[in-house]
């Protein structure tokens, strides 16, 4: 039978960091098996569900339910930058080496 | 208005006199004063308004030091001076200190660019990096705990003064936050942060200040061993990778590592019209909608830590949608 944890009740409403989702990994037992309710958790960073990616992934016995929309869409998001290749939109930007602070001044001024 | 100004005494001796001012002892300190016989009116009120933004960028701990008071009768013809004074100076290095030029920076990435006295965010910014405590800014520990509360406390301060904007900008700035303390704990290799968050009301803008004291953007590239061919020795090198969402760590392409400041930058820039800068060894990336550039900037100024400025309009633009900055 899987064990429901609650996460909200446990972590609270907004998952921050990935150090939390090791402390839930750490918590689990590996010949168990769980359902994580997500209800309630309105907002989790990228690396928080990156580590709950590596989680539902591992060999452990973890599934999601009752996702909230910001949750489901930063997973979809997670899932989907393991398996796109890295792109680098933003491009170079252009350096401007200043020598004196004057320089600096001007560039700051001339924004 | 009134306005009190501390500048260095030896760089204007000999200068201002000739043009209508004069030198006595004021508690102490010596200070210039407009000499009313020689006084004239010839210059505009935005020329006195620009006067008075340059005079805030001014360094304020160097040499001996006076005070000048300008007052509303006499404040056109006496901050027309320190003007054509201040453009004349305000390129030479002998005025420019560290702390001048921050100041400025800060005020400078306002949109407002008419300042009477450096704002509470550029003092919160130039206190940071000088080490030094100033009020508004809240140090944290990087645990679980101590970072759950900082941006607990950074949207509590935030409900407390504008609490309809914190609904609107909720989820961007809870997404902000995480990603750059999750930035510092993962790539620092500190124990500490420091956040300030505040309301400008003045700007109608949210200014958020995150920094840490620790090995830099380009010194996480080195410790990693990553993208050296690309970094070279250099700080804005490394600003220039980050900002293009080069990761430090192993498996970039299989992790959802290094988007930190990439994905933060869109959304706040081009998402929210904001403007996100930051600082880290001796470069300086600016991102506003106008104007992107990284500055190397000179020995003196060298941050030994990363400081990550953000300044968010209070208007949401009209279809801004925080899922289209998580892809």
């Amino acid at each position: 039978m899987k064990q429901i944890i609650n996460i909200q009740e446990q972590y609270g409403a907004e998952l921050h960091t990935r150090q939390m989702m090791e402390r839930l990994a750490a918590s689990l037992e590996p010949t168990n098996e769980y359902l994580l309710d997500m209800s309630g958790v309105e907002q989790i960073s990228r690396s928080a569900a990156d580590e709950l990616y590596n989680l539902t992934h591992s060999d452990m016995h973890v599934d999601l339910i009752n996702l909230e929309p910001f949750v489901e869409k930063m997973l979809s998001a997670v899932t989907k930058g393991r398996f796109l290749p890295r792109r680098h939109l933003a491009g170079d930007m252009p350096i401007i080496h200043c020598a004196t602070i004057g320089s600096v001044q001007r560039q700051l001024m001339a924004k | 208005m009134k306005v009190e100004l501390i500048i260095p005494i030896d760089s204007l001796r000999g200068k201002l006199r000739e043009d209508g001012f004069y030198f006595r002892k004021y508690r102490g300190q010596q200070i210039v004063q407009k000499c009313p016989n020689r006084s004239r009116h010839v210059k505009t009120e935005s020329e006195v308004e620009r006067a008075i933004f340059l005079i805030s960028a001014l360094p304020q701990t160097i040499f001996s030091i006076f005070l000048l008071h300008i007052s509303k009768k006499s404040c056109t013809f006496a901050a027309a001076k320190v003007l054509s004074w201040l453009e004349r100076m305000i390129h030479s290095t002998n005025i420019s200190t560290l702390e001048g030029v921050l100041l400025q920076f800060f005020d400078s990435i306002t949109t407002n660019d008419q300042k009477v006295a450096p704002t509470p965010y550029s003092r919160a910014m130039t206190s940071v990096f000088r080490c030094q405590e100033v009020d508004g800014v809240i140090p944290f520990a990087l645990d679980d705990d101590s970072t759950a509360n900082v941006i607990n406390q950074l949207k509590e301060h935030m409900s407390e003064s504008c609490p309809e904007l914190l609904k609107s900008l909720n989820m961007p700035l809870t997404y902000l936050f995480d990603e750059l303390i999750c930035n510092i704990q993962q790539h620092a290799q500190t124990d500490r942060g420091y956040a300030y968050l505040k309301y400008n009301k003045e700007a109608n803008a949210i200014e958020i200040l995150i920094a840490d004291y620790g090995i830099t953007i380009y010194g996480s590239y080195v410790a990693a061993q990553k993208h050296l061919d690309k970094l070279g020795d250099s700080d804005a090198e490394a600003l220039n990778l980050a900002q293009n969402g080069y990761s430090v760590k192993n498996l970039p392409e299989t992790e959802n590592r290094g988007y930190g400041i990439s994905s933060n930058i869109k959304m706040v820039v081009d998402g929210l019209h904001g403007e996100f800068a930051a600082l880290s060894g001796n470069a300086l990336m600016l991102q506003m909608a106008t104007n992107r550039k990284i500055l190397a900037l000179p020995p003196e100024i060298d941050f030994k830590g990363t400081m990550i400025m953000v300044r968010i309009p209070a208007q949401v633009p009209d279809g801004f949608n925080i899922y289209d900055y998580m892809s």
